[in-house]
């Protein structure tokens, strides 16, 4: 008997330590993964070490091997997937980053050219490196080195066999290649017109996020921290007991000073959770038009879900103590669902049927972003904890007046191990966290297309540099020669900066153009802002403007203060 | 070149399993797995790796729902699932592939004890 209990013990051990392998080799899953079935997996696991663990194991060590890297790859796929979606359906963003690819490879190319022919000077000839320089020397007259007569070289030529001799007379010689100009300009000017038309893009784009992050969200998330609570079926097998637990849950919060608000749903509003939907139809409709069942989200919630997230109520009630179960069934509805349903006429006590659950409406509270941020609110029929049945892991909302989520997590978890140590609750995060991940998408966007204008405008301002000291370099002889007969060096700066402020206002305003041909294609991506937004385009021309002149300022530095004697001796 | 007996592209046995035990009542990961159990005699027991991802794959393929709150004896951890009109007719599809398939195989000397 003895011998009985400790092998049962033992064998009690072993499904323990097993599970507790498993939950850890769980981890290899990627999160989101592991959040949706991680639990369900444990679950299952255990059911089935009462069947022997070896097949299990082997079975486990498959899914390791196979499974967790294909969920990985499903991930990665999903994400390259929706990259290539959004590009496909962004036309302005795809030709945008088409775009600074080919500014960025005409620039470099332009920056290249210029880099090779005025500063590195390459010799016309292949292998330089094989040149030398050969000298006559007449150590009679202490003359180490001088240079060939023309018989020597003549002779010298002639009698050669390892040396290819070639002659030079004079310093000043072009011994670069032949460029084109006119090309070049041709490339700051494109260049400048590209970083327009992006930076007006991205100008937009930062403006329409930065309206998306103050955009009214229906709900207040500051100070609110959110936690998942999974209860054990034992003891909460019905709503109940669920509600009854959640009431007491919530109570216990509130009592507690500095806790303003703390409620439960089955999921979280632009965060996880089941999303659950069904179709809906008001049951006496007030006018034909309306009668039609219509699909809409539902989810189940307490009073102190819309307290602590501060969803205004605009009509009627919300639930308390009174819905019960037995008194099946009352709902809440969102403004959207009210108007969708029931028109302008007033909701309240009004009967509904979801699913086929014909139920009285009790409140409208406000309409509420439940997807994403840049989603539009959507109908949402709200139904109380003790009717809205059970789910798996139900969400938490508390909102403190100081906002800090440690004290908060600290005390969702004492309260909890003072009313049943044997709920968990995990998954806390700040409110504010799970909208800033459901704009994530809005904000690297637009971080994309900052970065490549940024990039644009470095091309842009590259480029205009680079033309203009090209042209300075050509023109070196020419303002040596004006300095020469008197000309003031202010005029010649003046000059110079001229011509190149003239490129880049002809590139701007080309942009300009396309900006407005083109950001039409952009308003899908935008919120809160009109695609012509003249301080946009305005503050932009005049950004292009100063960074062209800051581009052009020191080549015409270098024009003003030629060398005329340097220029004069190169003649 | 013959004409390809069977056009459509076959669902993995796995996906097709689970079908098969959605397709009379709605039931929750374990409670499939113990259905496709039942059915082939203990013979296939599909991991929990195999069975969540291949849940995952065809709820993201609209194959399958969630339903939640079924009745007070339910499991509350448990997610119910249910098939979808899509899922009810990608599995008819494939049932229909194979009784296709099984035909043409009947067809052959397989059937027999010969060659």
């Amino acid at each position: 008997m003895l011998d009985l209990q400790a092998f049962a013990r033992t064998k009690g051990d072993d499904v323990k330590r097993s599970e507790r392998i498993y939950r850890w080799l769980l981890r290899f899953y990627p999160r989101d993964f592991r959040d949706e079935y991680g639990e369900e997996m444990s679950l299952l696991f255990r059911a089935r070490t009462a069947e022997g663990s070896v097949r299990l194991w082997l079975q486990v060590l498959g899914d390791f091997v196979f499974h967790t890297p294909k969920e990985h790859w499903s991930t990665m796929k999903q994400d390259l997937r929706y990259a290539v979606r959004m590009l496909l359906r962004s036309p302005t963003f795809a030709a945008m980053v088409i775009a600074t690819l080919a500014l960025g490879i005409g620039a470099n190319t332009a920056m290249y050219s210029i880099v090779h022919a005025v500063m590195l000077r390459p010799l016309a000839l292949h292998e330089p490196d094989q040149l030398v320089r050969v000298y006559e020397s007449n150590p009679s007259l202490n003359r180490p080195t001088f240079s060939a007569s023309v018989p020597n070289y003549l002779s010298w030529k002639e009698q050669a066999r390892s040396l290819d001799l070639t002659a030079l007379q004079g310093y000043a010689a072009n011994w670069t290649e032949d460029l084109e100009p006119e090309r070049l300009e041709g490339i700051a000017a494109t260049s400048s017109f590209l970083a327009t038309m992006l930076i007006i893009g991205a100008g937009l784009l930062l403006q329409s996020f930065a309206r998306l992050q103050s955009a009214s969200l229906g709900l207040e998330p500051d100070s609110v921290l959110t936690a998942r609570v999974s209860l054990p079926r034992a003891r909460y097998a019905d709503g109940t007991a669920i509600s009854a637990f959640f009431s007491r849950l919530t109570d216990s919060l509130q009592s507690v000073p500095g806790v303003q608000g703390a409620g439960v749903s089955s999921a979280i509003p632009m965060g996880p959770g089941s999303t659950t939907g069904g179709t809906v139809a008001a049951v006496d409709p007030p006018d034909s038009s309306l009668g039609q069942p219509m699909s809409s989200a539902w989810r189940s919630v307490d009073a102190g879900f819309f307290a602590a997230l501060r969803i205004p109520l605009l009509r009627g009630r919300v639930f308390g103590p009174e819905d019960i179960p037995d008194r099946c069934c009352v709902f809440m509805l969102s403004q959207q669902a009210a108007r969708s349903l029931f028109g302008t006429s007033d909701p309240v006590d009004q009967q509904l049927r979801l699913n086929g659950t014909v139920g009285e409406v009790i409140g409208v509270v406000g309409d509420i972003r439940m997807k994403g941020i840049a989603d539009p609110p959507e109908s949402v029929v709200y139904l109380p904890i003790s009717q809205g049945g059970r789910f798996g892991v139900f969400a938490m909302f508390v909102k403190t007046r100081d906002g800090s989520p440690e004290a908060a997590a600290t005390l969702i978890k004492e309260r909890l191990r003072e009313i049943d140590s044997a709920v968990p609750a995990f998954g806390f995060r700040a409110m504010d966290d799970w909208i800033d991940s459901s704009s994530a998408r809005t904000r690297i966007r637009t971080w994309v297309l900052t970065v490549l204008a940024a990039v644009a405008l470095g091309l842009g301002i590259i480029g205009i540099y680079g033309l203009l000291a090209y042209l300075v370099a050509l023109r070196r002889h020419e303002f040596g020669v004006r300095l020469a007969l008197g000309a003031q060096p202010g005029s010649l700066l003046r000059l110079v900066l001229a011509q190149g402020l003239g490129l880049a206002t002809i590139g701007i305003g080309i942009g300009l153009v396309g900006a407005v041909m083109l950001t039409g294609i952009l308003e899908t991506l935008l919120f809160g802002v009109s695609t012509r937004d003249p301080m946009t385009f305005l503050g932009v021309a005049i950004l292009l403007l100063v960074a062209a002149l800051i581009a052009s300022y020191a080549p015409a530095r270098r024009a003003a203060h030629a060398d005329p004697i340097a220029a004069l001796r190169a003649e | 070149m013959p004409k390809p007996i069977l056009p459509e592209r076959p669902i993995a046995p796995a996906v097709f399993q689970i079908l098969i035990a959605l397709a009379d009542q709605p039931l929750h990961g374990y409670g499939i797995m113990l259905d496709i159990g039942e059915r082939s005699d203990g013979k296939v027991k599909l991991s929990p790796g195999t069975l969540y991802g291949s849940i995952k794959q065809m709820l993201d393929d609209g194959l399958i729902e969630e339903i939640t709150g079924r009745s007070a004896a339910d499991d509350e951890r448990r997610r119910y699932y249910r098939l979808t009109r899509k899922g009810r007719e990608a599995a008819r599809q494939e049932m229909a592939r194979m009784s296709a398939l099984l035909n043409h195989a009947r067809l052959t000397s397989l059937r027999s004890n010969e060659g």
